[in-house]
């Protein structure tokens, strides 16, 4: 199963009218589009055309997660609808299921949100401010883990998609002072709860490519500037019986 | 007799620089590295166009002049690539 992976492409009216003809063809790489977050340069309406513009009429299914960019505007909901509108799938907690020719992928996406790691994670701690900051990624991670948990057993591959990183391997090159602001640990404790088999994320452009949650599951920061080109593409072979590409699926019944 | 006023401190400014390059619709990325190096001001980071790549040295110009600094503003962003991948699909 071949899925086609970016994140922080970051459109807005002034780019470069050249950056979607690789996407043009992303069908004859890929089953399936992954958009990790940061579609647009403030999240606007006017922008979210321009990614329909692009992924409007890819050829495969296209499913997105927004990132914090996209939230800027305080218009993620008309975001939201339009790319929906368009025919691209839009996870906020959610999960979807699709058949594609190579069996079925089960996707569970959120935005995520920042918070910090083992040994440096921020707690609900003191003032109000700080408690709110802290039970936002405790809910992001709770909405991420329930969407986890709607995937059914009949998903031959199960990928978590993302726009804050679950690790800070991937953080690796970001200053670690603003680790907190990248992502959190609990998106990965959420993700050891279940049988994942690829993690995707965005956001650390200063980031590396490849990492893993402290349960061993593989995370892919998919970052435009950290992958250095339109996408990337990741081959995970369904295993007979329906069990997942790292074999930590439980089969039911 | 009034002394003038003191400068901020560069440090601060700098903050404010940041922060502009984030909210500034002719940047709007968040992500930048800005630091005083000797008499420069230095920006680091990607920024996902070469317009908006383009306009970073004025921005901070202005945030600094408001700030009543005036030096040499040295913009070493990058610009991702967009090329269609070359590598092979990874296997998982
Ligand atoms: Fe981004
Ligand atoms: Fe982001």
């Amino acid at each position: 199963m071949r899925i086609a992976a970016v994140g922080d492409i970051h459109l807005g009216a002034d780019s470069d009218s050249t950056i979607g003809r690789p996407w043009a063809h992303v069908a004859e790489d890929a089953d399936v589009v992954l958009l990790a977050g940061d579609l647009t340069k403030c999240g606007t309406p006017a922008e979210a055309r321009l990614v329909i513009e692009h992924f409007g009429n890819v050829s495969i299914p296209v499913i997105a997660v927004l990132g914090n960019h996209d939230h800027h505007a305080e218009r993620d909901d008309e975001v939201t609808h339009l790319l929906r509108l368009a025919g691209i799938q839009v996870l906020e907690g959610d999960a979807v299921e699709i058949d594609l020719p190579s069996g079925r992928l089960g996707v569970a996406g959120v935005k995520g949100f920042g918070g910090g790691f083992a040994g440096a994670n921020a707690t609900a701690f003191g003032e109000r401010e700080m408690k709110a900051f802290v039970h936002h990624t405790e809910l992001v991670a709770e909405r991420l883990a329930a969407a986890l948990g709607r995937l059914t057993d009949s998903c031959d591959v199960r990928v978590a998609l993302m726009h804050y990183s679950p690790t800070p391997d991937t953080l690796c090159g970001e200053r670690p002072e603003i680790h907190p602001f990248l992502g959190s640990q609990l998106l990965a404790e959420a993700v050891d709860a279940t049988q994942v088999d690829l993690v995707v994320h965005g956001h650390a452009h200063a980031g590396t490519e490849r990492g893993a949650t402290p349960g061993g599951i593989p995370v892919r920061n998919v970052a435009m500037p950290v992958i250095g080109c339109a996408y990337r593409v990741f081959d995970l072979a369904p295993a007979a019986g329906g069990l997942g590409t790292n074999g930590r699926r439980v089969e039911s019944g | 007799m009034t002394s003038p006023t003191p400068p901020v401190p560069l440090a601060h400014v700098l903050l404010h620089v940041r922060d502009t390059l984030a909210t500034d619709g002719r940047v709007g990325e968040l992500g930048l590295e800005v630091v005083a190096e000797g008499d420069d001001v230095v920006v680091r980071g990607v920024i996902a166009t070469a317009a908006r790549q383009a306009e970073i040295v004025s921005v901070v110009a202005e945030v600094l002049a408001a700030h009543g600094w005036s030096c040499p503003v040295r913009d070493l962003t990058r610009t991702p690539a967009v090329a269609s991948p070359t590598t092979d699909p990874e296997q998982l």
